[in-house]
């Protein structure tokens, strides 16, 4: 009897039995096996998706982070612990990525690749020189970044003539003229390595080079692949087990955006999030207070300035300019709008780089000397302008106010316009606005480079419109030049011009900080300041 | 005279519209002696005393700028009611004549005017208001405008139902007999009896503007920064609202409920004046 | 058989939905050629937005084909049109997905929101409105006369930062007020897209638990907010009722007052259905400040991101789609209207 009902349950018992079981069954399985690994995993709070997975995709904040997690490149800096236990780039020492081994031609015309053996895409496949010659190939048709790169940077005018498939695991560079960037530009995150062979399962002859499903998917050979991308909401990072440089530590990340950086620090505080992303400096000071929470600091290469249109009057005369740059508050900014987190900029480059001086700055909040200098180029009451500002930045809001009550102690009466950021840079890139805020980062540690990029006014970013005929040549020569000593003071000289000059009002290297759970460690800083979460781990 | 006297009669004996009107009164004192009752420069930053606490030096404390937030209130009277009153104005002005002609002629161009006000009705209001003046850019006439055009079909719409009911009235016909042309008609004997609806209707839609106003600001499809403006304001303090600083936005969003609800209880006390009907009910 | 036989012969019901249709065409046309014209007017070149620091003239004009923002702006109109009657609203710039699978993804988070506030809406302005007139003088007619007063005074985005405050910053007690869920909580698999009714259907209580506590404070805020015109309307049309012959009739005949009060309420039906229709537009429209505060992530946040990254194709899709819900919205109402009241003829 026992064994009867033991071995043939009544109906009604096993309908309870199979009811139970699935209602304990289903919270389970709507969350595989959380409990035992959320040591792995890692939630973040940033305040935007990246806008596209494409690596053509013109580089923002969130852009580099991704690309950073995402993308392998042919080569990279060694890393070294700073003072502060901080990992940063040593600038001096590249190494191998994707390229074992490397060769630079004596002449610096020409680089040559041997790939690393064994390594494998987060799809599965493993890298080939094809891989690296198809993604040159994508990335000249496609004329955006690796395309700029390749010809602004490295002068190249024809695809077969420059890039060649030596065997099955060796590539060759080939550029016209020498240049001291020949390999440190590879080091780019911009330049990362795509999967040839899932790429070319979702080409169609609409798309020969999928941008349709790059810019929401990801085939590389870095740390991480992309299983979830929901821009305005969240992308989801999973670990490649097969990654070269070992399987990462955490299996998953999980960035949410929060546009609110307020909502970001709560849900900090809360302990909802392990890591939030550009908190601003008010933030930072409030949580460095509060126990459970590690804020990372490091100076970095962000600048963030006002420009102004050199070739619109009253910004034409060099005195109006310094002027400007005599009425800035700067003490009481770094006190009271970023808690002396930020440095003020005192060179057009950036203070952590090679050639840096500050030996050309000398501008004091000075309301007299402001005055005097407008008074000398015929504008004793000041004048009008409008200054443009970035709808959403809290923090260039705040500015802005200071300003705009700054400027008005020399009677210069500025109008504020917050505006969408398309319509922010459509306006200054063409001119249409006669001063605009700029935060940027140049990411190749290089004060050639740098000065290329915004000082020499055949170059796009030179938004500003500033123009010296005597920097334009310093840059050219710079950037083909391999004897550093020159390099050096010819550098030291567009300081001295720009400093001078004053295309720009200067305020501040604001830095990069990260706000994260006591327990998450390994905090790094590479050039993008996008977070490599390779180097992050769970206590 | 004995009009406006009884009406304030009617309203003093009422608490709710006496509420109103001493409301109304504090704001029309705000708007002239501005300058007066404000304590420091309604635009002017100290970042060193950002996002003080109310105190003595500042009365409802400081904004993350520094600016003094009692000062602004103020100050921002000024802005929200003239944004509201115009594009009120306005509304009325193109709305009152529009209603009054369609409703008086029957004919497809009257169906299809009171198609065209259907299909503005159709948005929604905050949707419409916040795409048309990304599209115009954030001055202050341009929401004005916006909110001018969102306005329009209501007040055409009263006065037109009005109008309706009235065109085959006795009076009217016998008006007509006696030689009246269209036009004498419409605005003589028409306008003067289909108005009630339409000026009780100001009232409301100035409150209504103040909110739509302020709510365009607040996402930042509004006046610009730092003009006071009280939607503005709300939205520099919802940033701080969650990490515990309350005053920058609670104070203007004060301001905001009690300005919209002056208009409310005025509404609501010429209506009642107009139709004593309604008050028993 | 002449025409008017037949039609005669359809159900009433299918008439009154007939005679709606032909009117609902060219607004529907109308709807999406004003959404078209007034985003092509933003400001803003999304080509240049797309490609920012790295443009040339030639990746702008590659990028302004591709988007099809070259041609006339007649020829621009007839390819949306063309494409909204597929169902392809275009490709959003700032998610790179099709708008139409954006707006899809999104709606039930915002419809989810109004659903409740809807619900809640009216439970508290009927119940209140029922016992003000009822019992005149108790507390509940107290309220209904200060919260009447208060109607439409009081900003939506301001009463959500005060419950934020008051609530998650001070108290504590309700839930952090960013997102549907919890990032620890998974969601549940979608079924209806409502995160609470998904959760039932899995029987995941902590997901359940986790999105109600989302759910709380933006919906009290819509709630708080809409709650005391619906309240005054049902006042004012119950009290009308209350005080007619019919209901002295039926007291004096001696009924139970909870008969009575449901006779009354049945008899007030129709102006409240009216102003449940407007009540839904305009949470919709509600919804973009709330969600916006609430970092909801449903359409209304969509339609600001839109607005802020000159993202004209979902700006577009957004206020198509929010009209053309609103249509269908006053359509439903007004057949129901007519529905309930049989004097009007069709």
């Amino acid at each position: 009897m026992e064994l009867k009902t033991l071995l043939f349950p009544s109906r009604r018992l096993l309908m309870q039995t199979a009811l139970g079981a699935l209602v304990l069954a289903a919270p389970l399985a709507a969350q595989p096996g959380w409990a035992q690994n959320a040591q792995e995993i890692l939630i973040v709070a940033g305040p935007r998706t990246p806008e596209s997975l494409d690596q053509e995709y013109p580089p923002t904040e969130a852009v580099h982070e991704l690309r950073r997690n995402v993308n392998e490149r042919l080569l990279t800096y060694e890393m070294k612990k700073g003072e502060d236990g901080i990992s940063y780039e040593d600038f001096s020492k590249v190494a191998g990525a994707l390229a074992e081994s490397w060769e630079v031609a004596p002449d610096f015309k020409s680089i040559t690749f041997h790939l690393r053996s064994g390594v494998v895409s987060g799809a599965g496949h493993p890298l080939d020189a094809d891989d690296v010659m198809w993604s040159f190939e994508r990335g000249w048709n496609l004329k955006s970044n690796f395309h700029w790169y390749m010809t602004q940077i490295l002068k190249i005018e024809d695809f077969d003539t420059a890039f060649e498939k030596i065997d099955d695991m060796t590539v060759k560079v080939s550029i016209p003229n020498a240049s001291p960037l020949l390999e440190k530009l590879w080091i780019n995150s911009d330049l990362g390595i795509l999967d040839s062979d899932t790429m070319k399962e979702h080409l169609t002859d609409a798309d020969p080079w999928g941008q349709r499903w790059l810019a929401t998917n990801s085939a590389s050979f870095g740390p991480y692949k992309v299983t979830k991308y929901a821009p305005g909401q969240e992308i989801i990072y999973e670990a490649n087990a097969d990654y070269y440089r070992g399987a990462p530590k955490l299996k998953k990340v999980i960035f949410r955006e929060m546009p609110t950086s307020a909502n970001r620090l709560a849900a900090l505080q809360a302990g909802a999030v392990d890591v939030a992303e550009y908190l601003s400096p008010r933030e930072l000071s409030m949580l460095g207070q509060m126990p459970g929470v590690t804020i990372n600091k490091v100076f970095g290469n962000f600048v963030h300035r006002v420009e102004m249109q050199n070739e619109t009057p009253p910004f034409d005369n060099p005195k109006v300019r310094r002027a400007l740059n005599y009425l800035v508050p700067r003490d009481e900014i770094a006190k009271a709008v970023y808690f002396d987190t930020a440095r003020p900029t005192k060179s057009p480059i950036s203070e952590i780089y090679p050639a840096f001086t500050e030996e050309y700055y000398d501008f004091g909040n000075d309301v007299e000397k402001a005055k005097a200098l407008l008074a000398e180029a015929g504008l004793p009451d000041g004048f009008q302008t409008e200054l443009g500002y970035r709808t959403g930045d809290q923090l260039e809001e705040e500015l802005a106010v200071i300003l705009k009550t700054a400027f008005a102690k020399a009677g210069v009466d500025v109008t504020l316009s917050k505006l969408p950021a398309s319509t922010l840079v459509e306006r200054y890139t063409k001119g249409q606005i006669p001063m605009y805020f700029f935060r940027d980062m140049a990411i190749v540690p290089d004060a050639a480079y740098v000065a290329n990029l915004w000082l020499n006014s055949n170059s796009l970013i030179d938004y500003s419109r500033f123009h010296s005929d005597e920097v334009n040549e310093l840059i050219n020569s710079a950037l083909t030049s391999t004897e550093e000593e020159k390099r050096l003071s010819d550098m030291k000289r567009v300081q001295q011009i720009t400093m001078e000059n004053a295309p720009w009002v200067f305020l501040f290297n604001p830095g990069y900080q990260l706000a994260t759970r006591q327990n998450v460690k390994g905090f790094s800083w590479y050039t993008p300041n996008g977070n490599a979460w390779f180097d992050f781990y769970k206590e | 005279m004995s009009q406006i006297r009884n009406f304030i009669t009617f309203i003093l004996s009422r608490p709710g519209a006496a509420f109103g009107l001493a409301l109304l009164l504090l704001q029309v004192v705000a708007i002239i002696f501005a300058p007066l009752l404000a304590t420091h420069a309604p635009t002017e930053a100290d970042p060193l005393a950002s996002l003080q606490p109310p105190s003595g030096a500042h009365w409802l404390g400081t904004d993350v700028s520094g600016m003094d937030i009692y000062s602004r209130i103020i100050y921002a009277t000024r802005v929200n009611l003239l944004i509201s009153i115009v594009a009120v104005a306005v509304a009325f002005v193109i709305g009152v004549p529009v209603g009054l002609v369609v409703g008086y002629y029957r004919g497809w161009a009257s169906t299809f005017v009171m198609r065209v006000f259907d299909f503005i009705q159709s948005f929604p209001v905050f949707v419409l208001g916040m795409a048309l003046v990304s599209v115009m850019g954030q001055e202050i006439w341009n929401v004005a405008i916006v909110l001018a055009v969102l306005f329009v079909p209501i007040f055409a719409r009263l006065i037109r139902a009005e109008a309706l009911s009235l065109r085959d009235r006795p009076f009217i016909a016998a008006a007509r007999c006696s030689g009246a042309t269209d036009s004498q008609i419409m605005f003589r004997h028409i306008l003067p009896n289909a108005l009630t609806p339409a000026i009780v209707q100001i009232s409301i839609s100035i409150g209504m503007a103040i909110l739509l106003t302020a709510g365009l600001s607040f996402i930042g499809a509004g006046v610009r920064m730092p003009l006071p403006e009280w939607g503005l304001m709300v939205s520099v303090g919802s940033q701080q609202m969650i990490l515990g600083v309350w005053w920058v936005a609670l104070f203007p969003g004060l301001a905001i409920v009690f300005s919209v609800l002056s208009f409310a209880l005025m509404a609501d006390a010429l209506r009642d004046y107009v139709d004593p009907r309604r008050e028993r009910a | 058989m002449s025409f008017s036989t037949t039609w005669r012969r359809l159900p009433r019901t299918l008439r009154i939905v007939l005679t709606r249709l032909p009117m609902v065409m060219p607004q529907m046309l109308g709807v999406i050629f004003v959404t078209f014209m007034l985003v092509r007017l933003l400001p803003g070149d999304p080509a240049l937005l797309m490609l920012g620091n790295m443009a040339t003239p030639e990746s702008i004009a590659n990028l302004r084909e591709q988007l099809g923002l070259d041609g006339s702006l007649w020829q621009q109109f007839v390819h949306y049109l063309g494409g909204v009657l597929q169902g392809d609203l275009g490709v959003s710039l700032f998610t790179s997905n099709p708008v139409a699978v954006d707006l899809m993804e999104r709606a039930p988070a915002t419809l989810e929101l109004i659903f409740y506030a809807m619900i809640l809406t009216i439970l508290i302005a009927v119940a209140v409105a029922v016992l003000a007139v009822v019992r005149p003088g108790g507390i509940a007619d107290y309220i209904s006369r200060f919260y009447g007063m208060a109607a439409g005074a009081i900003p939506d985005f301001w009463v959500g930062l005060l419950l934020i405050f008051f609530l998650f910053s001070t108290l504590g007690i309700a839930a952090a007020p960013f997102g549907r869920i919890d990032p620890m909580v998974s969601p549940p698999p979608a079924v209806t897209g409502f995160y609470t009714f998904d959760a039932v259907i899995a029987g995941d209580f902590a997901a359940l638990k986790s999105a109600a506590g989302r759910l709380l404070l933006p919906v009290l805020t819509l709630t708080i907010v809409n709650a005391g015109a619906l309240m005054k309307m049902t006042k004012t049309t119950f009290a009308d009722i209350w005080r007619s012959d019919f209901i002295r009739h039926q007291r004096a005949s001696g009924l139970s007052q909870t008969r009575i009060v449901r006779n009354a309420l049945r008899n007030s039906l129709p102006p409240v259905i009216t102003l449940v229709g407007f009540l839904i537009g305009f949470l919709l429209g509600a919804a973009v400040l709330v969600e916006t505060i609430f970092s909801w992530g449903g359409l209304g946040q969509y339609a600001v991101q839109a607005v802020t990254y000159s993202d004209y194709p979902a700006l577009q899709g957004f206020v198509l789609v929010a009209a053309v819900f609103i249509l269908v919205v006053y359509l439903i109402v007004d057949i129901l209207y007519e529905l309930a009241d049989p004097r009007i003829q069709v």
